[in-house]
């Protein structure tokens, strides 16, 4: 009891620390600072509790696929998420700024992002970093790989390539428990089915991690439950604090887990609250004040959403957001990376599995261990969508938010096995019922030049699908087998050509103005250049030296003495343009704008990524201080 | 007599001493008596040619001697053991690879060693080239003169050469396999010290020092000492601890081949003969030491040739970079005092050291000496006491001796980029004595050595006017939650686990990042104008040019023509005759320049080229700070000089 009385006053009091240090006194410097030590003690206290738990109550090796053919199948999806997509940053900026996060972690212990950088003195120093409103986990992952094996920004790209075979085992592992060793590799093929993971595991997002970690929480979860025992509850506690160190959004998380935590205490008859987890609250601390001091500077650290939305959350834009995500989980064809297949047997494993809730709690069952997890789980994904839903740039069916489903996804994967083990060819009819009412408002809403451009192929495949559940259900052959089959048709008849086509990252090419811009400073890596511009996050991850374009055209000067004085080979300025509706290309941001007759340029590169977007790199010839002057007169 | 026992050993006595005892020193004398008087004409000779000969039948006899000594106890049981401290001093080794960058890091020190490799690969000869041409389609090398140092690292780097062939690389590829086993040892050093987990201990401590990086990562000689210096360790352990007596032989070439890697090793000769002495004073049989009565008189007599030499070429003391009258002196001691704990004490990243490993081992001093102190007390009753205790206090002696005399060189300044390298072997000792009072006080080495932080950090505040980052406070948490383990009896079993859990947050945390960033090489010009210089010399390698710079290693080690300025200056005309006759398509110069207040770049003096030479521009670069390099052509001589066109 005294222990309880404890966490409780710790908790309550870093939740008041949290809010009012938060709210009032702190400052983002205090964050920049902080963060890195806690988050590292955090890390450090999940890493031993792993240990420990792995050496005295759980051998972590069981975690592993247990058959050749399970092993093939991680494998073989595992090569298909990461060979379809080619390796680069896919959403604009947030993956940028992320590296960029854990470039500083690495190199000064402090969090944030550096707006102007140079090696003036020899080794390459940061100046004025500005707080990052992201949560710094996977910075921090990514900086641990910089840490171990030097610095390069692709080390993200390593890193979410390692995460990625990860995630498949432990989904194999869940899936194992949920449906057998066959429901292991129906997870797992399922996720194949999904092209976004394709997408976020070829890129530098954080995605991936977050899947991971909510895996993870399963997991152990799922330890914990069997048999609640102090040890595995302190992995269990720091994988939860550190999740909710990924996204925001996961602090909804917390609720169900806590939930679970509180169920395993009882199911001990005693609290569980060894020393790791009378101190977690404290962890929480900095990551709360984090998010206060986004959230109150919200105007500064969260852009307008789509259709001009301004405020960032809002009960208007859930209908509207609802639309979006039916418009994703049910697209087909090739324009979002969504998977059709995954999409109606999850939602016909969810109406199975609310029935299989219902129909045991009436019968008063006790619920097993697996269905209370995913009880939970769902209530968390439930929790987190309604909270998506009401967010400005909750929509699924863009390329930039489409990862917000994944939590989704993620449930629809594991109900799969389970509902499909118990519900056997009841389930299979429940998904062919499903899907033929799907599949019935799809088409009745698809634009009639759809079958004329990608359609064709993908109507084979959905009555290939069709045909082939049917026979399944005639000729009597296992349900979980029959999903397997059908997850791998559908891999082979449209993942595939539409991995191997890498059609979403040609088609939503946001980040190529960024890619672009590391091309050239690649290209140039025996150069000694100056970077200026108003995004410096290419030259940063190159270690290039940097200015801001406002720095530069403050003090002409300094630039001038530059070019006199021979500093650098090349003083490149690099500025991003949108086409205007009167069809001339006008700069993205007028803090762009410079005096020509001040700063005299040529051109060197123009590089158009479609047909309104073009950035345009111009190298500084001369600066004429003697036009600042007439200005000024 | 003499007797010999069955296992070898010989049991020869005069006034109750083993022979050896006094044989030893007596030879070693005379050895050094005799590089004493060689006439002065014959010095650089025997140098030249003695050299490779030497080292190399030193190295054959300690490879059969280890061999022989080790063959029995080679089982694949023992291969698993040490394998755990393979794996880590691998993986710190690679990760070392890519954290740091390859680079000739000690102003020309390494260019002088690889110069002096080539010519032993090519000639035999110990010789630093000073000029080499092309002429004759083939690189010759000219005008050598032996290097001031001793030539062991230049024959290892040579025979490296000859089995994969003259490569500027194969130095780095040297050093990461020195460091890879220096670590080793280090491990197994740590492992007989400190049974319980010091192996990994010693490993992680002293992997945390980026000094050790910047040396994997270089061409530098300071590995190769390092991992002799930690196999005489280990043996004297071996002989101390498990009374391995039989590996005496090997401890004194051990001390010979460190005595040939750097002149000063010479005082590592205290160490054998202390195990030397230490058998004796145990009454236990000494072995057959008839190798030893050959190769370290010849070795000796060699050093002593070496250092004769050495002081006949008053240039190689540099006396005139410092503006120092003396080489040596009392009066260096304060300001090389002072530098050390700079060096020790730096809690940010200003230099290469390690500061939690630098706290741990200040610490470990006085309780160190105060149990080698008691165990010599108690040496008659308790000969347990002094054998667990002799080695690491030769070590000891050997070490405070080594500062004794750094402290009074000129160049003894060790918190200096150019300099910080001297700390390895002290480090080394240090960290051995860290896990000797581990072992005996752990509490109370925690407790100094956070003592000592807070000290150091206070320093750095309230005298340095620096912040303390985060590692500082980590490694203030890290000792106090140590300390606090070692309170309570249970806990304290698991106090190496808590070290290693230490030592691998620090690592990762602070000395990985600090050996990535490097910021301990900012404003330090010779390390990227050699990068520089050398990528000049190879995109320009198609041409036929000569290469003229400060040194005319750049060039040389790229097998291209190559003289230096001094030489060039001395007398234009004929470099320049041999370019008019198209000899040589382009005469290069390589120059360290600094900017002016009127922003013209001038160049440093050793750069300086006569003012009638004329030139072009054909590459400048700024490197750090006002000051960068530039590569020039040499048009020809203004007309007054120039004879040619005066005829």
């Amino acid at each position: 009891m005294k222990q309880v009385i404890i966490f409780t006053i710790i908790g309550l009091l870093s939740a008041g620390l949290s809010f009012i240090l938060g709210n009032h006194y702190a400052r983002g410097g205090h964050i920049i600072y902080l963060t890195y030590p806690n988050l590292l003690l955090s890390f450090s206290l999940f890493v031993g509790g792993l240990f420990f738990l792995h050496r005295k109550e759980w051998n972590f090796k069981r975690l592993l696929p247990q058959t050749k053919g399970a092993w093939i199948n991680v494998a073989g999806v595992s090569l298909l998420l990461l060979l379809l997509e080619p390796f680069e940053f896919k959403i604009i900026y947030d993956e940028v700024l992320m590296a960029v996060a854990a470039e500083m972690i690495h190199f000064s212990r402090i969090v944030g992002m550096a707006t102007m950088a140079n090696d003036y003195d020899g080794s390459y120093q940061f100046l004025l970093p500005l707080l990052e409103k992201r949560p710094f986990f996977f910075p921090f992952l990514v900086s641990l790989v910089h840490d171990i094996s030097g610095y390069r920004y692709s080390n993200v790209f390593i890193l979410n390539a390692i995460l990625t075979p990860v995630f498949l085992i432990l989904l194999n592992f869940l899936g194992k428990q949920f449906g057998g060793t066959k429901g292991g590799i129906l997870a797992v093929l399922l996720a194949g089915t999904l092209p976004l993971l394709a997408l976020m595991a070829s890129s530098g997002n954080q995605d991936i991690l977050n899947l991971v970690m909510l895996c993870l929480a399963l997991v152990l979860s799922w330890l914990y439950l069997t048999s609640p025992t102090e040890l595995r509850l302190i992995p269990l506690v720091y994988c939860l604090i550190l999740f909710f160190q990924i996204r925001y959004e996961n602090g909804v998380f917390l609720i169900p887990f806590g939930m679970l935590i509180l169920m395993g205490w009882q199911r001990a008859k005693r609290p569980l609250l060894p020393w790791p987890v009378l101190l977690s609250p404290l962890f929480l601390i900095l990551p709360s004040i984090h998010y206060f001091i986004v959230t109150n500077n919200s105007g500064r650290y969260f852009q307008s959403g789509p259709g001009g939305r301004e405020s960032t959350f809002s009960i208007d834009y859930f209908s509207d957001n609802v639309g979006s995500a039916g418009t994703f989980l049910f697209s087909v064809g090739q324009g979002l990376p969504n998977s059709i297949l995954l999409t109606m047997l999850g939602f016909s494993a969810l109406l199975l599995f609310l029935y299989y809730a219902m129909v045991n709690s009436r019968k008063k069952r006790t619920a097993t261990v697996a269905s209370t997890i995913l009880l939970f789980l769902m209530l968390g994904v439930v929790l987190h969508l309604s909270l998506v839903l009401l967010f400005n740039y909750g929509v699924f069916d863009s390329y930039l938010t489409a990862r917000l489903s994944l939590p989704l996804n993620l449930l629809f994967i594991l109900l799969v096995p389970f509902v499909y083990r118990r519900f056997g060819r009841r389930a299979i009819a429940a998904t062919l019922a499903v899907s033929l009412v799907c599949l019935y408002f799809v088409f009745l809403n698809l634009p009639p030049e759809f079958l004329s451009t990608v359609g064709l192929q993908f109507l084979v495949a959905v009555m290939g699908f069709l045909i082939l559940g049917a026979a399944v259900w005639l000729k009597r052959v296992p349900s979980v087998k029959a999903a397997t089959i059908a997850c791998l048709a559908y891999i082979i008849a449209i993942g595939l050509p539409v991995g191997h086509a890498q059609r979403y990252s040609k088609r939503a090419n946001h980040n190529d103005t960024i890619m672009g811009e590391l091309a050239f400073l690649k290209e140039r890596e025996n150069e000694r250049i100056l970077w200026v511009s108003s995004t410096p996050y290419a030259a940063l991850l190159n270690q290039v030296n940097c200015l801001p374009i406002t720095y530069a055209k403050d003090d002409p000067a300094k630039l001038k003495t530059y070019l006199e004085e021979d500093s650098y080979d090349s003083i490149y300025i690099s500025r991003r343009m949108k086409r205007s509706p009167e069809e001339s290309f006008a700069l993205v941001d007028a803090i762009e704008e410079f005096d020509t007759g001040i700063f005299i340029t040529e051109p060197v590169q123009t590089m158009k990524y479609n047909m309104t977007t073009k950035v345009e790199i111009l190298r500084l010839v001369e600066v004429n201080l003697q036009g600042k002057h007439e200005e000024g007169k | 007599m003499k007797k010999e026992n069955k296992s070898g050993l010989t049991n020869g006595h005069v006034a109750g001493l083993p022979l050896s005892l006094v044989l030893v020193p007596l030879l070693c004398l005379t050895g050094a008596l005799a590089g004493y008087i060689i006439p002065d004409a014959l010095r650089e000779d025997i140098i030249t040619f003695s050299s490779f000969g030497i080292c190399l039948l030193l190295l054959a006899t300690i490879t059969l001697f280890a061999v022989k000594i080790h063959r029995v106890s080679l089982s694949r049981e023992k291969l698993g053991k040490n394998l755990p401290l393979m794996a880590v001093s691998a993986v710190i080794v690679f990760s070392y690879s890519q954290l740091d960058h390859r680079a000739n890091k000690v102003i020309l020190d390494e260019l002088v060693l690889q110069a002096s490799a080539m010519q032993l690969l090519y000639n035999n000869e110990y010789q630093a080239p000073q000029f080499s041409h092309n002429l004759s389609n083939e690189l010759s090398l000219h005008q050598g003169m032996p290097d001031k140092r001793p030539p062991m690292y230049p024959v290892v780097l040579s025979l490296v050469h000859r089995l994969l062939g003259f490569s500027q690389g194969n130095g780095y590829l040297l050093n990461a396999a020195l460091g890879f086993l220096a670590l080793f040892f280090v491990g197994k050093v740590g492992m007989q010290i400190y049974p319980k987990g010091g192996g990994l201990i010693a490993i992680l401590g002293m992997a945390s020092i980026p000094l050790l990086s910047q040396n994997v990562t270089s061409q530098h000689l300071e590995l190769l000492y390092l991992f002799l210096i930690a196999c005489l360790f280990l043996t004297c352990l071996r002989i101390s601890i498990r009374e391995r007596n039989e590996e005496l032989i090997l401890a004194y070439l051990l001390a010979a081949a460190i005595a040939l890697t750097r002149y000063e090793g010479l005082l590592f000769f205290m160490v054998p003969f202390a195990m030397h002495l230490l058998l004796a004073l145990k009454k236990q049989a000494v072995p057959d030491l008839k190798a030893v009565y050959v190769a370290c008189p010849i070795c000796i007599a060699y050093i002593f040739t070496l250092v004769g030499y050495i002081n006949s070429v008053p240039a190689f003391w540099q006396l005139e970079d410092l503006k120092n009258s003396s080489a040596f002196g009392i009066h260096y001691w304060p300001q090389n005092v002072g530098a050390l704990f700079d060096f020790l004490f730096e809690v940010n990243r200003g230099l290469p050291g390690s500061f939690a490993l630098s706290m741990l081992c200040l610490a470990s001093l006085p309780i160190t000496l105060l149990h080698i102190g008691k165990a010599i007390s108690r040496s008659p009753k308790d000969g347990d006491a002094l054998a667990q205790s002799a080695a690491l206090a030769a070590m000891l002696l050997a070490m405070l001796l080594f500062l004794a005399l750094i402290f009074s060189y000129h160049w003894g300044y060790v918190n200096s980029h150019l300099t910080g390298r001297f700390l390895l072997f002290p480090y080394f000792v240090m960290l051995a004595s860290s896990l000797y009072a581990l072992r005996r006080e752990p509490f109370w080495l925690l407790s100094f050595a956070l003592v000592l932080a807070v000290l150091g950090g206070v320093q750095a505040i309230f005298v340095d006017g620096s912040q303390l980052g985060f590692p500082y406070f980590l490694v203030l948490a890290g000792f106090v939650a140590m300390a606090i383990f070692c309170l309570k009896e249970d806990s304290m079993e698991k106090l190496p686990q808590a070290m290693v859990v230490f030592w691998v947050l620090f690592l990762v945390s602070e000395s990985f990042p600090a050996i990535n960033q490097r910021t301990y090489e900012d404003n330090y010009l010779p390390i990227p104008r050699t990068k520089i210089f050398i990528e000049w010399v190879e995109k320009h390698s198609g041409s036929n040019s000569v290469f003229i710079s400060n040194s005319a290693f750049y060039g040389m080690l790229g097998k291209q023509s190559a003289t230096t300025i001094e030489r060039f200056n001395a007398n234009p005309q004929r470099l320049l005759s041999l370019a008019g006759n198209n000899r040589f398509e382009n005469v290069f110069v390589m120059q360290e320049v600094g900017r002016a207040d009127d922003g013209k770049l001038i160049p440093y003096e050793d750069y300086v080229l006569r003012p009638e030479v004329e030139w072009e521009t054909v590459e400048e670069r700024r490197v750090v700070g006002d000051f960068g390099v530039r590569l020039i052509r040499v048009t020809g001589l203004k007309e007054a000089v120039n004879p040619a066109a005066s005829e």
